[in-house]
């Protein structure tokens, strides 16, 4: 088939979805009140620099010129800030854009999940579900487990489940007017 | 058939098959070939054909008006029973009165202006339609007769915009290359779109009140939500009270500038289906409509899967999509892009024109790169690729846009001091309704875009794949690069579109 025409790819095949990966310098941390950003804001003051998220008030981007996305890290500052903060590696593209996750991930099934397959999830992964898409069956959005599970790891899990077609994280990023 | 004109010039008429039927308690005129509302209308209007004498035998005794398609410019001509007739001066009233009664004619009013002429019928509506053309040139003839036309009701076509270039271009700015554009006005000819073809504009909101807009803005497209009553923000959750407003919302100092302000969908919307009401500015799809989805508050961060699921919407409820942004990778924005291609339009597709980028040479941004994607590079007035385009293999085509002598003139935000232009005359106009600098890959996209749903008013039958192989196979192959046996350029794609020659292409198939 020519280059640029539409063809449905064969069941399963996810290879034409744009990867992610984590950052390896910035983390996105959530926290549950204004009280606790203030506070993680002096927690985090010497781990590295510290930014609010444009238009979510109770989440923080810390850069560091240590290694962010490796788990002992993220484990570190999970300590330091309590089980309640979801601290998630921002994501990037491959063309190094940042993703900032949001703290849920979006799960494209192969057929509308039932609830046995639901159930499953939430047992073996501690995913709830949030809401189904408003768009596609196959489609649904989850919020993870306290304390979050590293997020590469559960991506990876999750995409070696047969029943399932990708999942990625929810996320922000900066979109240009052309 | 033939009429002759003041001149005695032959003007060759092609006349249509033409039905008279009932439609929602009111008569209504059907020509085949020529679709459209104002046509409809015209028993009513012009004719004095009302529904209460609309039994179907009451239907077949009145005679329908004849309907013509003039062959040189393809405009609409009507004509029902009456004749348009001025006499030489000094004729008298007596031989006035004998060349009507050889003719069997009676005059039914006199001009106010100029008494020597007069609108005339055939007794008991002998003759009528088409058969009137015939007697009209026959009175023509008349040494005492200066002319005689049938009394048409016509269609009419308001002169483009002098500015408009990217639609036509005259070369009116030293500089501009002439026919360095679109073809709109030979596509036209065709089709000017149908008002059942929709396009969606994924944007920063589109002024759903600007004159030149409001009557084409795609209104209730989810007849299941009474809520949706002109499209959605899905920047805001469902649940907002402002999410079935896809208006512009964001505006701050300096009001001109793009970062911070909700002013960019407004001249994209513009580009496709601006109706002319204001100055003649027209999109290149007038008669199509524009579907507002607002997936940005200006420059803040989005939420990848809101404009995922803005495309899914678009897809469900428009024909055409149309994106003049780019943005990160996000491998749900993709999968909405192949839900698009896959099961829009009742999976025939629905096509998802995304802007190449402004990263002058770099290469094709996210999502236009995407498989399921058509991505648009920009030409300019003077036929050469505009120095801020991207490129690349995954280009389609190309359209023009700014970056050479002038930008695009197109609609702008209509609430005062607010948009592109202001209220200044060198912008575009003081009443701030328009701007003449929009471009970027951002003004070429919905261009292809409006081109695409030209394509469809010809022919609704088109899936995504057969508009993508039309837009390969027909537009303009501008540039040296082409590829020698696929023809593909990665400044250009396949060429610059040419809307003549796409829709005549989609009418064939």
């Amino acid at each position: 088939m020519e280059k640029g025409c539409i063809e449905k790819p064969p069941p399963g095949e996810i290879s034409m979805l744009e990867q992610l990966k984590p950052s390896p310098h910035q983390v996105v941390i959530r926290l549950g009140s204004s009280r606790a950003v203030a506070a993680a804001k002096l927690a985090l003051a010497a781990v590295g620099q510290v930014s609010p998220l444009p238009g979510h008030p109770n989440c923080l981007v810390l850069s560091t010129t240590r290694k962010a996305s490796a788990k002992p890290f993220l484990r570190v500052l999970r300590t330091m800030l309590g089980d309640k903060a979801q601290v998630m590696p921002v994501m990037l593209d491959q063309d190094e854009q940042p993703h900032y996750a949001l703290g849920g991930i979006t799960i494209r099934f192969k057929a509308p999940p039932k609830a046995k397959e639901l159930a499953e999830l939430k047992a073996k992964f501690g995913l709830r579900l949030q809401e189904r898409n408003e768009f596609v069956p196959e489609q649904a959005s989850f919020t993870l487990a306290e304390p979050s599970p590293y997020l590469p790891d559960l991506l990876k899990q999750l995409g070696n489940r047969k029943e399932l077609e990708a999942a990625w994280p929810e996320t922000v990023s900066a979109y240009h007017r052309t | 058939m033939h009429m002759l004109s003041l001149e005695k010039q032959v003007v060759e008429l092609e006349e249509l098959p033409t039905q008279v039927v009932r439609e929602d308690g009111r008569l209504a005129l059907r020509a085949a070939g020529a679709e459209d509302r104002r046509l409809s209308r015209a028993l009513g209007a012009f004719f004095g054909m009302r529904a209460a004498l609309g039994d179907a035998a009451e239907i077949q005794r009145e005679p329908p008006p004849a309907v013509f398609r003039e062959r040189e410019s393809q405009l609409l001509r009507v004509v029902h029973k009456e004749i348009v007739l001025h006499f030489e001066e000094g004729v008298s009233s007596a031989a006035q009165k004998k060349i009507l009664k050889s003719h069997d004619l009676e005059a039914v009013a006199q001009s106010e202006f100029t008494p020597q002429q007069f609108v005339v019928r055939c007794k008991q509506g002998k003759r009528h339609g088409a058969a009137l053309v015939p007697l009209a040139n026959e009175l023509t003839e008349l040494a005492e007769i200066v002319f005689a036309t049938p009394n048409f009701v016509s269609e009419y076509r308001r002169d483009l915009h002098k500015e408009q270039w990217h639609l036509k271009n005259t070369a009116r700015h030293i500089g501009q290359k002439k026919g360095e554009d679109v073809q709109a006005e030979a596509a036209w000819k065709i089709t000017q779109g149908k008002s059942t073809i929709v396009v969606a504009v994924l944007d920063d909101g589109v002024d759903l009140s600007h004159p030149s807009l409001k009557k084409n803005i795609r209104k209730k497209p989810n007849s299941s939500d009474a809520k949706d009553k002109f499209g959605r923000d899905f920047f805001l959750p469902n649940t907002h009270p402002e999410h079935y407003d896809p208006s512009p919302k964001l505006f701050q100092f300096p009001y001109d500038q793009m970062a911070g302000n909700d002013i960019h969908g407004t001249p994209c919307a513009g580009v496709i289906a601006a109706s002319g009401a204001t100055s003649g500015v027209v999109g290149i799809a007038p008669k199509c409509k524009v579907l507002a989805v607002k997936i940005f508050h200006a420059d803040s961060l989005a939420a990848d899967e809101r404009v995922a699921d803005a495309i899914r919407y678009a897809a469900r409820y428009a024909d055409v999509v149309s994106c003049s942004w780019s943005g990160g990778a996000s491998p749900n924005v993709e999968l909405a892009l192949r839900d698009a291609a896959l099961t829009g339009r009742g999976g025939k597709g629905t096509a998802v024109f995304v802007a190449a980028g402004n990263g002058s040479g770099s290469p094709v941004g996210f999502p236009a790169r995407s498989q399921f994607a058509i991505a648009v590079s920009a030409s300019t007035d003077q036929g050469i690729l505009a120095n801020y385009s991207n490129v690349g293999p995954q280009i389609w085509v190309a359209a023009p846009s700014s970056g050479g002598v002038r930008g695009v003139y197109t609609t702008d935000v209509s609430l005062p001091n607010r948009g592109f232009n202001t209220g200044n005359a060198a912008a575009g106009g003081v009443d701030g309704l328009h701007t003449n600098d929009f471009g970027g890959t951002s003004s070429a996209t919905p261009l292809a875009a409006g081109v695409a749903a030209l394509m469809l008013s010809a022919n609704g039958k088109l899936t995504v794949e057969q508009i993508k192989t039309i837009l390969k196979d027909t537009s303009d192959r501008i540039g040296a690069d082409h590829h020698p046996q696929t023809g593909h350029s990665p400044r250009f794609g396949y060429g610059r579109v040419n809307a003549k020659a796409a829709v005549a292409k989609a009418k064939t198939l």
